[in-house]
């Protein structure tokens, strides 16, 4: 009786010694896959239907994302998500706007005009007559420049975030100039080609000065706190579950918007927002993983798909100051670990690029491309990189730590790095960081290797090339700092000939790419499911963030 | 009674101090601020540059000493001044106030299908023990304690949308302005969020339903059909008050770790999930101040029971005093 | 009640029986899975999201991995922290509480401030900024579960012991002059042990789902060694419309592995009431 009960007794705990005495530790194993299926041209089907009958009014469009926007306020760094920037931007305006689908085509916006002077530094934008605020008072050059001002000279406590490259043109706001109510000049400090698009860029968000200088801090965050010069004004919102505006009808169009309101819905579980799509609860549903953009197929006569290529990719990025990868050989290794075929597989599609985003006017030549580092043959990259590692005093492997974000994307993706590492013997043990956590982690430079993916909001040399290449960059991860680069950035931001410039930018591409520091193995696709009855919808284009405007969004019957 | 009432009173005081200073230190413990949080928003991050950061912290007051900001906080609260987000720059009550609305609407509601659902069945099945019924209800609740709930929500979720193509609506209505749309909202998440608690109070309400039945006295009634249906179902909720109460207790303030996942499968705008994402944005001050007012909720729901276990049967002393001598 | 009576009650009820069954077979299960199964982590791109088929009978995830081997190895981790967790809260609450209230005075009013302390704290709080701040750290979550769950352990061990303590045997033995240490060991002990197994035993199943609503979250185990949750909480909701079953087994492994921990429980419980009938 003792015996038996004795061994009850152990059946409780039983589990916890069993368990804990089985082998530990199974090393990653990858199976190779050659199959070559990368597009190296991206092509989009971005085709937008059109209805013969022409545009409808009215209606209620419903957009799906998984959080909160953070701050209306875009052009200062707390709203620079994409989940600030969708459901705030159709309340604002801009000065100028870049055309979605090529950043460099400059549309009129508040500004009907604008003009050059010979030298190139003066820039003169006329106002539209009868462009207004969300509560009928106009829209003045003054509004223009307080806007402008803050993003130089951000307030206390707050910073110019993706707003920030326009600083990098005007060092001072005394060249920010209110002629008259209707004229603005901004007087740059070199001709600079790329200081229009720049200007352009959705996050030079303009906000009323008078209103904006009455809130404390001077800053427009929540979403009832917006008085805008948008299409559409706040009607209601609860956080957490929506944010609904509504059309305004002091927007400059008279015509527009089409639609009588738009609703950002809050759904932060994935698989639910896709229910939200199928049922009709949501019109359109913000980043779609490509598995369940193919479960869609089967309700293709309710949902259109728009797949295009994203201005943004996945990367592992070496910290240079650190051993091992302050080796150059070992940098190489990394990158030749990579199979660009592999990760499009396991990813769910993807082109092939270098620096600037493929497809796009700064793309490198994808022939060029194509005989890069890492896009060569997998299996004798990955032997010349065992060799690599030999030479380099590594002939049994390393093990490295990498770190990356925590969400189960990141965490994914960080999974497939891994895997692709330990081909050729670099056996990286994986710590995914809560999201704030890697943040405070990587800005103190803590990291050794990490896996990281980005979304550029533009497609241009300036927007890009300083902040990720120049040395003491802001999202210089890896922390790259070579003269030749910083030379040839600044010498591509001053050439005004496109294409002296573009040759600039491809010798940057190069250099960067044989640096190895930051490793691009998947530039992404960007899926968008839409509802069939939504016409006239822009995806955007490359940027997640531009062009989110719905103005001339309509709904069909 | 009353000098006892005062000192649990001053000792629940002290209890909820601990926690206000356990958080303010857990919170500050955490790598990143919220200057970091704000610029570290998915998946196009902007970083800024230590100095930013610095000048960030110095704006927000976080570069002061952490007994200073405790001694602010604490002084703030006394005014009953619950402070301002880091996020919004709004003030804590008003951001929090419909947040906690939604929540407490969500657990009430859980409580009552848990209370009426689980004294009802468990006393169902006790009267009817060893048949099917009693059979059925108790396979019920073995499987409903071992169900991890968001799973089964997740699942709901989808299949309603799937086969019926029914989506629960997302702009979420308080009770007081559309109660129908609010009970669509809050009926089905308040379901699966009941079904743990609803099963172990099925398991407690039974066995001692099942205890009361079977003692000699109510046996020898029932057989002589001196009882009527009323009378005993009194005399069985009076003994299995007791060991209801604690389970109850027990499982409101497991309840709250529930409502973080179950208002993040149904879209509900509740406090569990500010305060995820308050933890997320390193929004110190909506981080304490929902972690007070879910310790004042769980202090006072445990001197509630106390106080309740001592009317019910005088002869149990309250806990803290039950060591007199 | 003796410690033997109490440890054969599970055996003489069905319920009992058909837990201890269950569990042993996926303890074995679960020791074995390194034996025979394919790895977990081993990627296979062309064979990704694969239904179920003979060779993976689970099918397979985004990177073609083994649906199976995933399950089997995640539950093994499962049950580790659950373990882990119900063993640390079990004997350390239930050691507070029979000293606490045992000795009383001054001791019990700290101790039951404290539990009252972290019963108020709420759990979430706590798990995110212990796997935040130890990233990759499954021992993080095991210590912040065993905070969490030990009040509940230390109450009901405590409520036992006052409801001995006054026992004519006990105060008998005391007049005979034995010491605290031996009362404990030889009265308290056995008769608090019968509840405390229960509930300490019950924190196994509650571990796990705990644990499993934290990896929902996103604060859960580490990711080069998943547990149920984090198979549930990882990339696989982004997906489920396209491969349900990613989602579905590892849901079902948990509801399993809790079920028969709370039938084996049940069984004692059940036993133990019809004993004292």
């Amino acid at each position: 009786m003792r015996k038996f009960s004795l061994t009850l007794l152990s059946s409780f705990f039983l589990l916890i010694l069993i368990a804990c005495s089985s082998a530990e530790d199974q090393a990653p194993q990858v199976g190779s896959s050659g199959i070559p299926v990368s597009q190296t041209s991206p092509a989009s089907d971005v085709s937008s239907p059109q209805s013969p009958d022409g545009p409808r009014y009215g209606g209620n469009l419903r957009i799906a994302q998984p959080g909160d926007p953070v701050s209306c306020d875009i052009a200062m760094s707390r709203g620079v998500g994409y989940q600030s920037v969708h459901p705030c931007n159709p309340m604002l305006s801009q000065i100028v706007r870049a055309s979605s689908a090529d950043h460099s085509t400059i549309t009129p916006d508040l500004a009907e005009s604008w003009s050059v002077s010979d030298d190139g530094r003066t820039w003169t934008f006329k106002l539209r007559p009868n462009a207004r605020w969300h509560d009928g008072s106009p829209v003045t050059a003054s509004d223009l420049k307080f806007s402008i001002d803050r993003v130089i000279e951000p307030p206390e406590g707050l910073f110019a975030g993706r707003a920030a490259p326009i600083a990098g043109y005007v060092s001072s706001t005394a060249q920010v100039v209110a002629v008259s109510d209707d004229t603005l000049t901004i007087t740059i400090d070199f001709p600079a080609a790329s200081f229009i698009t720049n200007l352009a860029n959705v996050y030079v968000s303009i906000f009323p000065k008078a209103i904006t200088e009455q809130l404390d801090p001077p800053s427009m965050v929540l979403h009832e706190d917006v008085i805008g010069s948008g299409p559409f004004k706040f009607s209601s919102a609860t956080r957490g579950s929506f944010y609904e505006m509504v059309k305004n009808d002091y927007y400059y169009e008279p015509d527009l918007p089409y639609l009588d309101s738009l609703t950002f819905l809050v759904i932060p579980s994935p698989a639910v927002r896709v229910a939200a799509l199928k049922t009709g609860e949501a019109d359109i549903v913000m980043l779609l993983t490509e598995p369940e953009a193919e479960s869609l197929a089967g309700d293709s006569d309710r949902i259109r798909l728009i797949r295009e290529p994203s201005a943004g990719g996945n990367s592992v990025q070496m910290n240079l100051a650190k051993t091992p990868f302050d080796d150059p050989r070992v940098r190489r290794a990394v990158n030749l670990a990579f199979s660009r075929s592999d990760a499009i597989l396991a990813l769910g599609g993807g082109f092939d690029g270098a620096i600037m985003p493929p497809g796009g006017p700064w793309a490198l030549d994808p022939d060029e491309v194509s005989r890069l580092p890492g896009y060569g043959n997998d299996e004798s990259e990955r032997s010349r990189a065992r060799e690599l590692l030999a030479n380099a005093g590594y002939p049994n492997g390393l093990r490295v730590q990498m770190h990356s974000r925590s969400d189960p994307f990141s965490t994914s993706l960080a999974e497939f790095a891994v895997a692709q590492l330990s081909q050729v013997g670099i056996d990286a043990e994986l710590i995914p960081l809560e999201r704030t956590a890697y943040a405070e982690f990587v800005s103190n430079g803590q990291h050794t290797l990490i896996s990281h993916s980005h979304s550029f909001s533009l497609d241009d040399p300036d927007a890009i090339l300083p902040a990720h290449y120049a040395c003491g960059g802001a999202e210089n991860f890896p922390g790259l700092c070579d003269e030749e680069i910083d030379r040839l950035i600044e010498l591509q931001s001053r050439e005004t000939d496109p294409r002296t410039r573009k040759q600039l930018v491809d010798e940057i591409q190069r250099l960067v790419w044989a640096a190895d520091a930051k490793v691009w193995f998947n530039w992404s696709v960007r899926r968008t499911p839409v509802s069939v009855k939504v016409m006239n919808f822009d995806p955007g284009g490359p940027s997640l963030y531009q062009g989110r405007r719905f103005e001339s969004v309509w709904l069909a019957e | 009674m009353n000098n006892y009432l005062f000192k649990r009173l001053a000792l629940s005081a002290l209890t909820l101090w601990l926690v206000t200073v356990v958080v303010f230190v857990l919170v500050r413990v955490l790598p990143g601020d919220a200057i970091v949080a704000a610029s570290a928003q998915s998946p196009g991050e902007s970083s800024l540059t230590r100095a930013e950061i610095e000048a960030g912290r110095a704006a927000l007051g976080l570069d002061r000493g952490i007994v200073v900001q405790y001694g602010e906080w604490l002084g703030d609260l006394i005014s009953l001044n619950s402070g301002e987000s880091f996020v919004t720059g709004k003030s804590v009550w008003s951001e929090m106030r419909p947040r906690l609305s939604v929540t407490l609407e969500l657990t009430l509601v859980a409580l009552i299908i848990v209370t009426v659902g689980g004294t009802t069945l468990g006393i169902l099945s006790a009267s009817a023990e060893g048949s099917r019924f009693d059979v059925a209800v108790r396979s019920f609740s073995l499987l409903a304690a071992s169900v991890p709930q968001f799973w089964i929500a997740l699942f709901l979720v989808i299949i309603m949308a799937s086969w019926w193509g029914y989506f629960i609506p997302v702009e979420y209505s308080h009770v007081w302005d559309d109660p129908a749309r609010n009970a669509q909202q809050i009926l089905i998440p308040a379901v699966i969020l009941a079904l743990r608690p609803l099963a172990l109070l099925t398991r407690v309400m039974r066995a001692s339903s099942v205890e009361v039945l079977s003692t000699d006295y109510i046996r020898a009634a029932r057989a002589r059909g001196l009882l009527t249906r009323t009378v005993l179902f009194r005399h069985v909720l009076n003994n299995a008050l007791i060991p209801s109460l604690t389970v109850l207790a027990a499982q409101v303030v497991f309840l709250l770790g529930g409502a973080v996942v179950i208002e993040s499968v149904f879209n509900l705008p509740g406090v569990g999930r500010a305060l995820v994402q308050a933890i997320s944005f390193r929004d110190y001050p909506i981080i304490q101040f929902l972690t007070l007012v879910i310790a004042l909720g769980a202090v006072f729901i445990n001197l509630g029971v106390d106080i309740l276990y001592w009317a019910i049967d005088p002869r149990i002393k309250p806990t803290s005093t039950a060591r007199g001598s | 009640m003796t410690i033997d009576a109490i440890l054969s009650l599970p055996r003489r009820r069905r319920i009992g029986v058909a837990g201890l069954v269950m569990i042993a077979l996926m303890v074995a299960i679960a020791a074995l899975a390194p034996f025979g199964l394919a790895s977990p982590l081993e990627q296979d791109l062309e064979n990704r999201f694969i239904n179920a088929s003979f060779d993976h009978p689970f099918g397979t995830d985004q990177f073609g991995r083994d649906q199976l081997s995933r399950v089997v190895h995640a539950s093994r981790q499962s049950l580790i922290v659950a373990s882990l967790v119900a063993l640390i809260s079990g004997l350390g609450g239930g050691v507070l509480g029979i000293v606490s209230g045992y000795a009383g005075g001054r001791f019990d009013l700290l101790v039951q401030r404290a539990v009252d302390a972290v019963f108020a704290l709420p759990l979430v709080v706590l798990a995110l900024v212990a796997v935040t701040t130890y990233p990759n750290s499954r021992l993080a979550i095991v210590i912040v579960l065993s905070i969490g769950f030990a009040p509940i352990i230390v109450r009901v061990t405590r409520a036992s012991v006052l409801s001995v303590r006054t026992a004519p045997f006990v105060e008998a033995s005391q007049a005979m002059g034995a010491g605290g240490l031996q009362i404990i060991v030889r009265h308290i002990v056995p008769n608090v042990i019968g509840p405390w197994l229960i509930v300490a035993g019950t924190q196994v199943g509650v571990s796990i789902l705990a644990e499993s609503s934290l990896s929902f979250l996103g604060f859960g185990a580490p990711i080069a060694d998943p547990s149920l949750g984090s198979l549930l909480g990882g990339e696989a909701q982004t997906f489920l419309h396209r491969a349900p079953w990613l989602i579905i087994w590892p849901g079902l492994a948990i509801t399993l592995l809790v079920l028969s921990i709370n039938l084996l429980f049940e069984g004692f419980a059940t036993g133990a009431r019809a004993e004292r009938r």
